[in-house]
């Protein structure tokens, strides 16, 4: 009787300090719209934060589901300019890596929150705003592609394009277009 | 007496049997490598990527595969259209796109290019000057390659864009979805 009743005590006081912890500070600090699964707890260890899904500056729309496919809109970085002009490729590099972490926003929105249901990055295509004679779009996108790896694993790794353009839309140094598998 | 005449049946039925397995493993060379060997066409294994990329991925029975460097024997085919490339040596970078894309859809396939039911789509990235306009010609190279192995299953919704500037200079990428 003594020992059960100290056994279910002790079940309680472990349970409570289960639920204390998800309610810990680090977990709040991340946006609202987090599951507390695997991936997140790898952006928390990366040290990357999710903005919230942007909403479109033109005529369409940021996701498109069919079936188990995702289809995301591309997105840019918070950086405009040309590569060979103003940016040298590494500053590329961390500006695929800004796009990539849009990409992610609109991802999470479009598994409702729980980013766990990526079952792979599919296809990325990477277009850098460059000069004519610039011939490192492949490395610029690593910015991009080398995010989703860190997060996804092999999984994050897509059938990718690297591709070089004159000019994007607010005159953006690259544009991300990616599409993902979700279970 | 009698297990002889079964020694000898059984003999036979072995030997018969591993002809026609022969038979049949040489008709599994199928009909696309065959057609491949009849336009000349060498499909090489394909090459570890230069970048954080996967040559292809798979879902479901859709084939997603990355955007192909033009290679001959030299390497990577650099240059641009409308500069210092004809719309004749554009084709020629594009169809070396086509047989490296072949690489990728064969190793998704498991080897086995029969599997292909379709060419879903295809877009042709061609490194060209501001003036330029015959990128749909140059993009012919991968698909008139298609379409002589699969025939009409081979064409795909294609789209064929000029651009200024391409990894490494090469004159074209092309990337491809396939059922």
């Amino acid at each position: 009787m003594i020992r059960r009743t100290l056994f279910s005590a002790a079940l309680t006081s472990i349970l409570t300090a289960c639920g204390k912890s998800e309610q810990a500070p680090e977990a709040e600090v991340e946006t609202p719209q987090t599951s507390g699964g695997k991936i997140d707890a790898r952006l928390a260890e990366l040290g990357i934060e999710i903005p919230e899904a942007a909403t479109p500056i033109a005529a369409y729309t940021p996701i498109r589901k069919v079936g188990n496919m995702v289809y995301i809109a591309g997105q840019g970085p918070r950086m405009s300019g040309t590569v060979g002009i103003e940016y040298t490729r590494d500053q590329a590099y961390d500006a695929a890596r800004q796009a990539a972490i849009s990409v992610l926003s609109q991802l999470r929105k479009a598994c409702d929150g729980d980013l766990d249901r990526v079952v792979q990055c599919v296809q990325l295509q990477g277009i850098v705003r460059c000069t004519d004679d610039f011939t490192e779009q492949h490395l610029v996108i690593n910015g991009a592609s080398e995010l989703l790896r860190d997060v996804f694993g092999d999984a994050g790794l897509a059938a990718r394009a690297a591709i070089g353009t004159n000019a994007l839309p607010v005159g953006f140094v690259c544009e991300v277009i990616a599409s993902f598998e979700i279970a | 007496m009698e297990r002889r005449s079964f020694f000898a049946a059984a003999g036979a039925t072995a030997l018969a049997a591993s002809l026609l397995t022969g038979k049949a493993q040489a008709q599994s060379m199928g009909t696309v490598d065959a057609k491949l060997a009849e336009l000349g066409v060498e499909v090489k294994g394909v090459s570890a990527p230069v970048a954080a990329y996967v040559g292809w991925r798979k879902v479901g029975n859709m084939v997603y595969i990355a955007g192909q460097v033009p290679r001959d024997a030299n390497g990577p085919i650099i240059g641009k259209l409308g500069d210092n490339m004809t719309t004749e040596q554009g084709y020629a970078a594009a169809r070396a796109c086509g047989v490296s894309l072949l690489g990728e859809l064969k190793a998704a396939c498991d080897g086995d290019l029969d599997r292909v039911k379709q060419c879903v789509q295809i877009q042709g990235l061609v490194n060209s000057t501001d003036d330029y306009t015959e990128q749909h010609l140059v993009v012919n190279g991968t698909s008139e390659l298609f379409r002589d192995i699969w025939g009409e299953p081979g064409l795909a919704a294609r789209a064929a864009v000029g651009t200024n500037s391409l990894p490494l200079g090469i004159a074209c990428e092309v990337l491809a979805v396939l059922r």
